[in-house]
């Protein structure tokens, strides 16, 4: 591994972004600003039936009543929501059967994404469902899916295939009153993936998805929806680049799981989107709202996170422990350079017996970046026997940045066991030292101090994403070091 | 809620502001009228409701009150008596008996140059009501004035007397340790009566550690009153300042803590314990604020909360950008026994420095099953061995009080109180 850093880090000296590029597809626009027209519109271009355009409606009802939530610790201009575009969808081509038949230029921005769909279908035999510009492209090994019974596809099929499940589901997790950012996409989401796996079975590959904001000034408002039914057991990849914009783009995600009786869901997510240049000009706006319930009994969320883009990061991954012994995991890295400013970390809403949940939060500064853990814990009345264990780690890289820690920690069941641990502090001098003294020059042995300590964050990651993950992290830190 | 009700809430306690001729007391009033009432959407009183504080009506304090006087402590100490927030020099030792020491009644120096040099300066009156309270007009209160280099000998014992319920007592005192001094204060806080859970005891300190001057503070609440307190506290470059809160009784107690670490090699340590049973709300609020390099602190806070009570907790250490080499810890442990007993938990770091060592720890949970089966197994009653474990987790806030004879009174009340939990 360290020989590939350096490389990386080599590779990468001169490049700013290297995803920065755009694509020019014809897109089709709706009109700047957001009212119920808006959303009648993004509904109607989508053939959607009428509950789902009500459910949309009753959402921008309760999003215009909303205020945009102050309370995280980062600073952005205000953000106008009228003059931004809520739909953009590359134009209506013919059904394709192949890859050959689809148009070049997608095909090639895939290729500079490394991402390119053939041969992630012949090496890594990954499912992919790409989300480009909102709607869904291209779905493959669905038949192969299709043979367990699992239904994998774009939020918009589901929506027309299997309106029973979304309907059951949707908002289930999320309501549509949760907050500000989870009404808005609730509105106006414009695609995103659905999975359903039903009772007993054991999804054989992990499922992946990858998102890319492609339009300027085009919000991106993905819904995801992620059912494990009894027994049921699945791993979900996310990751995602987006190119160099200037104005800033607001993406506001919403992503649901849900865990029946037995069921294991781990989600793994590496975030890699446009931090913004060294001046903090530019840079996604990346306000998620991430949840997670474990509904039935011996029920398992996992989240693992890599998060090492975006300019402004407001996201907290949370467990809703319902079920009576259910398990939540929360594994976190954020990487926060230059003016970056990260807010994150998860909920663990304890409400079954016995229920238990772990949080490992790793979080690194560097440049003149913030970065914070925001969490709770929260053991309800009738959580008997419920247990957590969290850890927050802090590591600064320079001494203009910030790293915070806002732990909330609330107990309310006297056979409850919480405990919290965080520290802050600088990259080891001495460690450095040893390094160099061994030959290996500084910046690679920040870049192998780093990987050690987030170690126990990136084991959790499936193999093929912890490989890129630390690459990231090697890209992310570059030029950090004096 | 609507700004008529706010109104309505402060116009329990308006009156009693009012005609105050402390310095500020009229801008402070200003303030009183202008802020609202703190509600648990307010982040800083997220988890402690006090609009029921503005529901009762009060009296003004009365410090004529008759009552019996408690004993002395059982060690050296120089006492200094207030009955509902009044002065009484008749129940107070000679205060004048160290030299170049002041240990006297706030209120009868207010035009005096070192007070009026820095009464007031610390504490911003913009921003939490009750501060504006204790401002606009406060009772009366301690000045400690201890000159360059001078060690007072005994330590200084406030006793602070609630006699009845019904009223609004405003604490407000300034301490003043020159530079190379050295203090310390034990504050006790008693009631003689039991219908004191209707009285709100506002308090408000600020005290001023001059450069390698140490001030020693032993706080102990073990009255029935519902008390809302703040100290502010500046340490200057290689002073010392160490307070340990003490919460045994009380219906609603909120402490608010602030350290402003000013000067290089300033230290503070905060220490504190909570047993709370009955429907006690403690919250606890520290803030110590790293502003310059090469200063560190240490905060231990434990607690007990049994039946219907609840504790909270919030630390938040500040590390200010270019404060680097601090060295800053900081711990909350929670024992919660009883089926409706809460503890609500918020240890915050906000760093802007990259050579700092900083860590928080926090713990809910109960007492150890394991332990107790042990002790039951060698002939320890159940009840007994609770106790014996219960004494054994506070031991270590203890151990950190510096004056052995405190440790062991306190120790003493202590135990009396976890027999009850």
């Amino acid at each position: 591994m360290p020989q590939d850093t350096d490389d990386i880090l080599r590779e990468v000296t001169s490049k700013e972004y290297a995803y920065g590029f755009t694509t020019n597809i014809e897109s089709e626009k709706a009109p700047k600003g957001l009212n119920a027209d808006i959303v009648r519109f993004i509904s109607a271009k989508k053939n959607e039936p009428e509950w789902m355009l009500e459910w949309r409606l009753e959402a921008f009802r309760i999003w215009e009543k909303m205020e945009e939530p102050q309370w995280a610790h980062v600073h952005y201009p205000k953000i106008d929501y009228q003059n931004a575009y809520y739909y953009s969808a590359p134009k209506k081509k013919p059904q394709l059967n192949s890859l050959d038949e689809a148009d070049p230029e997608l095909i090639e921005t895939f290729n500079k994404l490394g991402i390119s769909l053939e041969e992630q279908k012949r090496l890594v035999g990954v499912a992919v469902d790409v989300v480009f510009d909102s709607v869904s492209v291209k779905t493959t090994f669905r038949e192969t899916l299709k043979e367990k019974g699992i239904i994998f596809c774009s939020f918009s099929d589901a929506v027309q295939e299997h309106p029973e499940l979304v309907k059951k589901y949707l908002g289930s997790v999320v309501p549509r009153t949760d907050n500000f950012f989870a009404a808005l996409n609730s509105a106006v989401f414009s695609d995103g993936s659905f999975c359903y796996i039903p009772p007993g079975v054991r999804c054989p590959m992990e499922l992946s998805t990858y998102f890319r904001i492609n339009e300027a000034m085009t919000g991106q408002f993905e819904r995801t929806l992620l059912i494990a039914d009894e027994g049921a057991y699945v791993s979900y990849l996310e990751g995602c680049t987006a190119p160099i914009r200037d104005e800033h783009q607001l993406h506001a995600a919403v992503v649901e799981l849900v865990a029946l009786k037995d069921a294991e869901i781990k989600y793994s997510t590496v975030q890699n989107w446009y931090p913004g240049d060294k001046d903090g000009k530019g840079g996604i706006y990346n306000f998620v709202t991430k949840r997670g319930l474990c509904l039935g009994d011996r029920s398992k969320i996992s989240w693992t996170q890599v998060e090492t883009g975006s300019a402004i990061t407001w996201k907290y991954p949370s467990c809703v422990l319902k079920g009576d012994f259910s398990t939540g995991e929360f594994y976190s890295v954020a990487v926060t350079n230059n003016r970056q400013q990260a807010d994150t970390g998860t909920k663990m809403t304890h409400i079954g017996k016995g229920t238990k949940s772990t949080i490992v939060s790793k979080g690194i500064s560097a440049g003149f970046s913030n970065n914070s853990y925001r969490g709770l814990v929260k053991i309800g009345r009738g959580a008997k026997g419920a247990r957590n264990f969290s850890q927050c780690d802090s590591l600064l890289l320079g001494d203009r940045c910030g790293a915070h820690t806002f732990p909330y920690i609330e107990s309310e069941n006297p056979s409850a066991m919480v405990e919290h641990e965080a520290t802050t502090s600088k990259i080891g001098e001495d460690q450095i030292f040893y390094l160099n003294q061994r030959g290996i020059e500084t910046e690679k042995a920040v870049s192998l101090i780093v990987n050690g300590y987030c170690k126990e964050v990136l084991n959790q990651l499936p193999m093929e994403f912890a490989v890129e993950a630390q690459k990231l992290l090697a890209v992310s830190l570059e030029g950090s070091v004096g | 809620m609507s700004t008529e009700t706010i109104t309505d809430l402060k116009g329990s306690v308006l009156p009693l502001l009012e005609g105050s001729t402390w310095p500020g007391a009229s801008e402070a009033l200003q303030q009183v009228r202008s802020l609202p009432v703190p509600t648990t959407r307010t982040e800083a009183w997220k988890y402690t409701r006090v609009s029921k504080l503005f529901n009762g009506t009060y009296a003004a304090p009365e410090g004529d009150a008759a009552f019996a006087l408690p004993d002395r402590l059982p060690f050296d100490a120089t006492r200094i008596v207030f009955v509902n927030g009044h002065f009484r020099e008749d129940l107070s030792d000679d205060l004048r008996t160290e030299k170049h020491v002041v240990i006297d009644s706030l209120q009868q120096h207010l035009s005096h140059g070192p007070v009026r040099n820095h009464y007031g300066h610390i504490t911003p009156l913009s921003e939490r009501l009750f501060s504006a309270m204790n401002a606009a007009a406060p009772t009366d209160g301690l000045l400690l004035l201890v000159f360059r280099n001078t060690t007072v000998r005994k330590p200084i014992h406030v006793l602070r007397i609630t006699t009845e319920g019904g009223q609004l007592v405003q604490p407000r005192d300034l301490f003043l340790i020159q530079e190379g001094a050295n203090a310390e204060v034990i504050e006790e806080h008693v009631s003689t009566a039991l219908d004191v859970t209707t009285s709100l005891v506002n308090s408000l300190r600020e005290c001023y550690v001059a450069e390698g001057a140490e001030l020693l503070v032993h706080k102990l609440q073990r009255d029935g009153a519902a008390h809302i307190s703040q100290e502010n506290v500046q340490v200057d470059a290689k002073g010392r300042f160490s307070i340990s809160t003490t919460t045994l009784e009380g219906s609603l107690v909120r402490n608010d803590l602030n350290v402003s670490l000013a000067g290089p090699g300033a230290h503070a340590e905060l220490n504190g314990i909570y047993l709370l049973n009955g429907t006690t709300h403690c919250d606890n609020h520290t803030y110590i604020g790293h502003h310059v390099p090469d200063c560190t602190s240490d905060e231990l806070y434990k607690g007990i909360v049994s039946d219907r009570a609840t504790g909270v907790f919030n630390g938040k250490v500040y590390v200010k950008q270019d404060a680097q080499r601090t060295r800053a810890y900081q711990s909350n442990a929670n024992i919660l026994q009883g089926d409706h007993a809460k503890v609500y938990s918020k240890p915050e770091l906000e760093i802007y420095a990259d050579d700092v060592k900083c860590s928080h720890g926090c713990t809910i949970g109960r007492l150890d099953e394991k332990a107790l089966f042990y002790l039951r197994s060698r002939g320890v009653s159940e009840v007994e061995a609770r106790q014996l474990l219960a004494h054994a987790f506070t031991t270590d806030v203890l151990e950190r009080i510096k004056n052995t004879d405190w440790e062991e009174y306190l120790t003493g009340l202590i135990d009396q109180k976890l027999d009850t939990l």
